[in-house]
């Protein structure tokens, strides 16, 4: 089992796959928090489906799918900005509505895409061996553009998010950092969706704020502790999903809801 | 310039239904003004006009002497978050009333702005809850850390909707009590309250609201005793629940 893992990890694609993953792992909680606060997981559900379809149409056209995944999953969150004007306090219907245009799209779509019919699936559950040097390094890019963004706001999102009436009589541009971190979404989930996969990334946003939720003390103490699940969760995926010949991706959400539900059932049983 | 709230011949409608009608009135620094008036009445409404929250098109209202159409006010606001917030949510008493600073400095709080914090604390008489998360607190609690996120802004005016509904009886006096003690320290207090004699009593002034959107003010030490034992018995509040 060591030799299987030392030899596998002789390979370039693989240290750069864990690499990778370990930085996303960072944003997916990082985003994923305020996300989950305000109720907004569907947001999340709506970017990584239009992600696909940008993959797909990526595909078509001959531009990097990462990049299309990019462009069409910052379309969704301004088309579900657009659409919550017409639906205000039901911002799920935004999101549904776009997240039904996705799915369209992209089943659509696929039908046209000619050469490497594989391409769209890698996409959805996500690869690591398919992955381009330029691929990586535009995830490295966008996952420390979100990080530096989500740290110079820390405070704001926090205060918007725990109670966005007084965050606006404090005087904050509760808008702008509202358009802000859904823009964060679609980025992270855009990133994501190569490596983890477009349907696996929605779960890597929820379940590590989930399971930290459960334990934490406080904000800070939630987020740096739904940073640590999700590091565990892929991390650990990863190496069990290489030894024993498993798809990353799944192993990984796999591995994320036992331990949530390990902690569901030992903090039942503290009470 | 003692007035710090000037609203003149203010009306309001949501879209077709006339809330305010012609509303005048001036709070001076130091005042504690109480609103009355029965559900549906206005007061909320007029609330979030005062705070810059809803446009208007017909009056004036000029806090600390700026349009608050033009100049977000510096305002102290208490909303009846205690009913409605999320209990869930992973947040300590300290995360919370330092979210209500007005400009968040980047990165690190400064020193002024940890001193601000122990003082708020201290004043709301929250001083050994600050690590406690606040959805694990009483009704009570919890608004007391929200009246100190409100006092940390160091605005002289703090505005309070119903800040006592959902509280048990005990709490609510102890909440009106430390309301009064912050008035007493200089800040102008206005605010609404479903117990219409827990607020005549706390209050120097009333805004009361009578039908079809007027309302007028009255100094509590110029209303006779007949007036008064009105007011407390509820009679000019013309419920319709
Ligand atoms: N967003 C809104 N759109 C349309 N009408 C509204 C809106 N908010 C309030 N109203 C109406 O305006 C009137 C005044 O409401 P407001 O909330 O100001 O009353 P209130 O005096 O605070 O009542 P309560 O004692 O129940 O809190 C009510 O008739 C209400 O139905
Ligand atoms: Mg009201």
């Amino acid at each position: 089992m060591i030799d299987t893992l030392i030899e596998m990890f002789s390979y370039d694609f693989m240290q750069k796959a864990l690499l990778t993953l370990i930085i996303i792992s960072v944003i997916a909680p990082l985003i994923g928090m305020p996300i989950v606060m305000k109720r907004l997981s569907a947001i999340g559900d709506a970017a990584s489906h239009s992600a696909l379809a940008g993959v797909a149409a990526g595909l078509i056209l001959g531009v990097n799918p990462v990049l299309g995944a990019v462009t069409f999953s910052v379309l969704a969150v301004l088309g579900i900005e657009a659409f919550r004007k017409a639906f205000s306090k039901y911002s799920e219907i935004a999101a549904v509505v776009v997240m039904s245009a996705g799915i369209g799209l992209t089943a659509v779509l696929s039908g046209f895409i000619t050469s490497g019919a594989s391409s769209i699936n890698s996409f959805m559950f996500g690869s690591i061996v398919a992955v381009s040097d330029f691929e990586i390094m535009l995830t490295m890019g966008l996952s420390l553009a979100v990080i530096a963004v989500s740290w110079i706001f820390h405070r704001e999102i926090f205060a918007i998010t725990f109670d966005e009436e007084a965050a606006k009589i404090a005087g904050l541009p509760v808008k702008s950092i509202n358009f802000l971190l859904m823009l964060l979404t679609a980025i992270t989930v855009a990133a994501a969706s190569r490596i983890v996969g477009a349907l696996m990334i929605s779960s890597l946003l929820v379940i590590p704020v989930a399971a930290a939720m459960l334990i934490g003390k406080s904000y800070k103490n939630t987020v740096v502790l739904s940073v640590i699940f999700a590091e565990i969760f892929s991390v650990s995926g990863f190496f069990v999903s290489t030894v024993l010949n498993l798809r990353p991706s799944g192993t990984i959400v796999l591995i994320g809801v036992a331990v949530l539900l390990i902690l569901m059932i030992c903090r039942g049983r503290d009470r | 310039m003692k007035e710090i709230l000037i609203v003149k011949n203010l009306s309001f409608k949501y879209s077709d239904v006339p809330v305010l009608r012609d509303v005048s009135f001036s709070v001076e620094k130091g005042d504690f003004l109480g609103i009355i008036g029965s559900n549906g009445a206005g007061k909320s409404t007029l609330i979030k006009l005062i705070l810059g929250l809803l446009p208007y098109k017909s009056g004036e209202i000029l806090l600390h002497g700026a349009d608050v159409r033009t100049r977000k006010p510096n305002v102290g606001y208490v909303s009846q978050k205690v009913a409605s917030f999320n209990t869930g949510f992973p947040a300590t008493v300290r995360e919370v009333v330092l979210s209500g600073l007005k400009k968040p400095s980047l990165f690190r709080y400064t020193a002024e702005d940890m001193r601000r914090l122990g003082e708020c604390l201290e004043r709301v008489g929250m001083t050994e809850y600050g690590n406690k998360l606040i959805g694990r607190l009483s009704g009570g609690q919890q608004q007391r850390a929200f009246i100190a996120r409100a006092l940390i802004g160091g605005s002289d005016i703090l505005i309070l909707d119903e800040p006592t509904v959902g509280i048990d009886a005990m709490s609510v006096k102890s909440i009106m009590e430390l309301i009064s003690e912050i008035n007493r320290s200089g800040v102008t207090v206005i605010m609404t309250n479903h117990d219409t004699p827990t607020l005549v009593e706390a209050a120097d002034k009333l805004l009361i609201f009578c039908e079809h959107g007027n309302a007028e003010l009255v100094k509590k030490n110029e209303l006779s005793l007949a007036e008064m034992s009105e007011l407390y018995a509820g009679k000019r509040r013309h419920h319709h629940d």
